[in-house]
């Protein structure tokens, strides 16, 4: 499903700059990076309501607080093979601009939120084209810190771009 | 029909609701039609349907024609349009073909394809002056008071933003409470309060555009602005063509000021408009050529006296001798002297007729605007926080605590919570007030066009009625109460020929009835006549004849679709479009229309609407683990069926047979999920859904309860999903799904093919 938008996607502009603060997270083997702007709030494993005639990385949706939002499984949506929830597993509640400028919140299922780090300008590397099975267009940059290299996830483009429904 | 077929009946249905509302000279919603109309003319080239885009492509050229001012008599081109998309509308259900096709184009001048371009005679002067645009009104700079048309090829900063755009809102809510005052004040022209209430906006629009450079608007909210001060210091009364400029200005400062927005928001030159022809009428006014006779300043002591009964009209007659002899002399004065009434009398009349002429000006309402993503978020939590105050109070281990106190604080708390939750719902609701206040000019307007004295009574304004609900809801009330002054009122001759005041009323009314809304619209005119509409319903093939039709059913033909557009290519006014639109409309928002009348009495339709369409009144069922809620509108009986009442069709198609009909067996388990539960129809429940005429059963695994559960989005990314209407939080915190019959109808047929 990535794969249709690897035309879409414009030149990043390589000078974007990318410090500031982040929530880093982990699913499976790889440590992840959202601006911390984004996130909403961190939130447990909620009790779902499946939703019909939806894609397999879509849990369902849940009740925040009076508001019905998408949750999303952050692993089925990059390929990586489904695990049973314990008790790390996490909902990161994330807010995303769509085009017409409305806001949208999303749930997002990760195996383990981490901290929050800082990064500096000079930690981000553009990115390299090396072989995870994750399209590189939905990565900022990597970070190198001390704890490791984080990537920094684009998720305005990973939230625009999920087919949530399908037939 | 296929989907296409549909999509185009929809598009054309969009389209008959806006053109039935379209008032010569509106240059917004000619360029809205517009866009609509080749939005149409893809979609039917697409499918090759002929006849249906010759028809568009004529329909658009007459369009481009009334843009551009090249079609001499608006109202002809807009009565062109309306015929024809009613036309458009037949051909699609295939009632019409190549003849009426080629007959309708005749007509209109378009049988080459020609655009109907004929050397255009200039307007006639009473058209809504917003016609005459920049190049065909060179001469504006001939006038030496108006300074010359700088406006022209002006764009907006960006910093302007949020100015403009505060004056786009605000002069467009002045302008609205100018048009409900100015309708006032024609009739009770020498009201200082009203009339301050009109002046003041005007010179609120002039200042700030004055201020952002926007010179026609500037000039002309001037001139308006003299006109009233003119009769502010009584030099002039506010009657007749005063009050026809205003209006024409009120309309043409609107458009202007759309399209400064539109062209902030487009980021292209702002178009400027000559406001010469305006300007001239108002000095015309001004210099008494068009002064209309001063109207007496109604309601009259003695009127009122006589309408309450309190005085005999002989005794005011004698009175009002009287005060022509001696003029200075009040009439409460002389029929105290006279001895034809008491001083009580006198000033009971004089204290209601200073209460008709206040209860008549607008009480400007104490309101405060909020923005209605703050308003939602309000609802949510506090639905939120019902959920957990029945969560603490059925806590068991609370439950199990034996205190009087805290029992007695639980349903206080419980009081609390349901109060604040209605207050909160009310906060959705406004009063029906500003709606029917549109009307006031509606009726008018039709009714002079017409020719016909026509006056509205407005009853229960203060009833409320869901915020969403009133937009959707305006177009097809239009429609209802221009179709009152155009069909049910008669003419003036006729009135007087059947012994009725000359004129006519319509009444708006509202009031709440079993937990709906209902709004009706009454009038006294002729009235519908069976015969007449059963021989055309005949005639058309809507039925084949009139036995055991109740009257009530035989009025509801005129809703078919294909009834009123017989009407409208022989009717001369051309505005019978769609009354199947107004009723669809009311479909949508779950509303009933009825309708009672009586031959020579008038007639009255009756619309029921939900309270609000924010709650939905459902059946909870659970299927597949997961619960689902069902409107129960649509629901029609739930049942256990027995073994021999179910069959196959090769194996596939289930069905169930219920009181002799064979229904198709839907279950939900395959719908929603994957359908690896296959459970037997006996051992579980299946509930009978209708939807269109259409009806299935719906296999489900438990019947839980009917419940009232407020609608809430699942949000953009998942509008797709066809079978899933929306979402509701239940009892338990969790989110349940409201299914879509029509969706789960469909996914069912999808399925089986």
């Amino acid at each position: 499903m990535e794969t249709k938008d690897a035309n879409q996607v414009e030149p990043r502009e390589q000078n974007r700059q990318l410090g500031g603060k982040y929530l880093t997270f982990q699913l499976g083997e790889e440590q992840f990076g959202l601006e911390i702007l984004k996130v909403r709030e961190i939130i447990g494993v909620l009790d779902v309501t499946k939703v019909p005639q939806t894609a397999a990385f879509v849990r369902g949706v849940i009740n925040l607080r009076g508001k019905v939002i998408p949750v999303m499984d952050l692993r089925l949506r990059f390929g990586l093979p489904w695990r049973e929830d314990d008790e790390r597993t996490c909902t990161i509640v994330v807010e995303v601009g769509e085009a017409d400028g409305h806001r949208r919140l999303m749930g997002i299922v990760v195996d383990q939120v981490r901290e929050v780090v800082s990064v500096r300008d000079d930690d981000v590397e553009n990115t390299p084209s090396f072989g995870v099975e994750l399209d590189t267009a939905y990565i900022l940059g990597m970070a190198k810190l001390e704890g490791g290299v984080k990537i920094l996830l684009d998720i305005d483009r990973v939230v625009a771009d999920s087919q949530l429904v399908i037939g | 029909m296929n989907d296409q077929d549909l999509i185009l009946g929809s598009l054309l249905d969009d389209l008959a609701a806006e053109a039935m509302v379209l008032e010569p000279g509106d240059l917004m919603t000619y360029g809205d039609i517009l866009s609509r109309l080749e939005q149409l003319l893809v979609v039917a080239d697409g499918l090759g349907a002929g006849p249906l885009t010759q028809l568009l492509g004529g329909l658009k050229s007459i369009m481009e024609g009334l843009i551009l001012g090249q079609i001499p008599d608006q109202a002809q081109g807009v009565a062109g349009l309306t015929e024809g998309v009613a036309l458009a509308q037949s051909l699609l259900r295939g009632e019409s073909g190549e003849h009426e096709l080629g007959l309708y184009l005749a007509a209109q001048g378009l049988a080459e394809g020609a655009p109907a371009s004929a050397p255009a005679p200039p307007p006639a002067t009473d058209e809504v002056a917003a016609a005459t645009m920049a190049e065909t009104a060179p001469e504006a700079s001939s006038e030496p008071a108006a300074p010359p048309e700088s406006s022209e090829g002006e764009t907006f900063a960006d910093e302007d933003e949020e100015l403009l755009m505060g004056f786009v809102t605000e002069s467009l809510e002045h302008l609205q409470s100018i048009e409900v005052n100015i309708l006032l004040l024609e009739d009770t022209p020498d009201d200082q309060e009203t009339l301050a209430a009109v002046f003041r906006p005007f010179h609120t629009i002039k200042g700030v555009s004055g201020f952002l450079n926007l010179q026609d608007i500037n000039h002309l909210s001037h001139a308006l602005e003299n006109l009233l001060d003119q009769a502010r210091s009584g030099r002039l009364v506010v009657a007749g063509e005063a009050i026809d400029v205003i209006l024409a200005g009120v309309d043409q400062l609107r458009q202007m000021i759309l399209e400064a927005q539109a062209a902030f928001r487009e980021k292209r030159p702002r178009r400027a408009f000559s406001t010469k022809a305006l300007e001239d009428r108002i000095e015309a006014v001004l210099s008494g050529e068009a002064v209309a006779p001063a109207a007496p300043p109604p309601p009259r002591l003695g009127e009122v006296l006589v309408e309450k009964g309190l005085v005999e009209p002989e005794a005011v007659e004698e009175a009002l001798a009287e005060q022509r002899e001696r003029p200075d002399k009040p009439l409460g004065e002389i029929l105290l002297s006279q001895g034809a009434a008491g001083p009580s009398e006198v000033a009971e009349g004089l204290k209601a007729q200073r209460a008709m002429a206040q209860g008549a000006r607008q009480v400007q309402a104490q309101e405060v605007k909020i923005d209605t993503v703050k308003l939602d978020n309000l609802l949510d939590m506090v639905g939120e926080l019902v959920i957990a105050q029945s969560m603490v109070a059925a806590n068991p281990k609370v439950q199990a605590i034996n205190d009087r106190k805290l029992a007695a604080d639980l349903s206080q708390l419980a009081r609390i919570t349901t109060e604040l939750q209605k207050s909160t719902m009310a906060m959705r609701m406004v009063p029906i007030k500003q709606t029917f206040q549109k009307m006031v000019r509606v009726v008018r307007d039709t009714a002079k066009k017409q020719g016909k004295a026509v006056r509205l009574l407005l009853e229960g304004e203060t009833t409320e009625i869901d915020r969403n609900m009133v937009e959707k809801f305006y177009e097809p009330l239009v429609h209802m109460v221009r179709n009152s002054v155009d069909h049910g009122i008669e003419s003036v001759e006729e009135r007087l020929a059947a012994g009725k005041p000359e004129e006519g009323t319509v009444t708006l009314a509202a009031y709440h009835k079993g937990g709906n809304v209902c709004i009706e619209i009454r009038d006294d005119g002729k009235g519908l006549n069976r015969q007449k509409i059963v021989a055309k319903a005949i005639e058309r093939g809507l039925i084949s004849g009139d036995e055991g039709l109740s009257d009530e059913e035989a009025f509801h033909l005129i809703f078919e679709p294909g009834f009123s557009t017989a009407e409208v290519i022989t009717d001369i006014s051309g505005r019978g479009v769609g009354m199947d639109v107004v009723k669809r409309t009311m479909e949508e928002l779950r509303g009933k229309i009825e309708i009672r009348s009586l031959e020579g009495q008038g007639t009255t339709f009756t619309i029921a609407l939900p309270l609000t369409l924010a709650i939905i009144d459902g059946m909870v069922v659970e299927a597949a683990g997961e619960r689902f809620i069902l409107p129960t509108v649509a629901v029609v009986e739930s049942l256990r069926p027995r073994r021999e009442e179910y069959s196959t069709v090769q194996g596939r198609g289930e069905m169930i047979m219920i009181r002799g009909n064979l229904l198709p067996l839907i279950r939900l388990h395959e719908v929603v999920n994957d359908g690896h539960e296959r459970p037997e129809p006996w051992d579980t429940l299946v509930v009978v859904v209708e939807h269109h005429g259409q009806r299935r059963c719906l296999l489900v695994d438990r019947l839980i309860g009917r419940q009232e559960v407020v609608i809430k989005s699942l949000g953009e990314s998942l509008k797709d999903v066809k079978v899933v209407a929306g979402g509701a939080i239940m009892g338990d915190g969790r989110v349940g799904l409201i299914l879509d019959v029509e969706g789960v109808f469909k996914a069912h047929e999808n399925r089986r093919a």
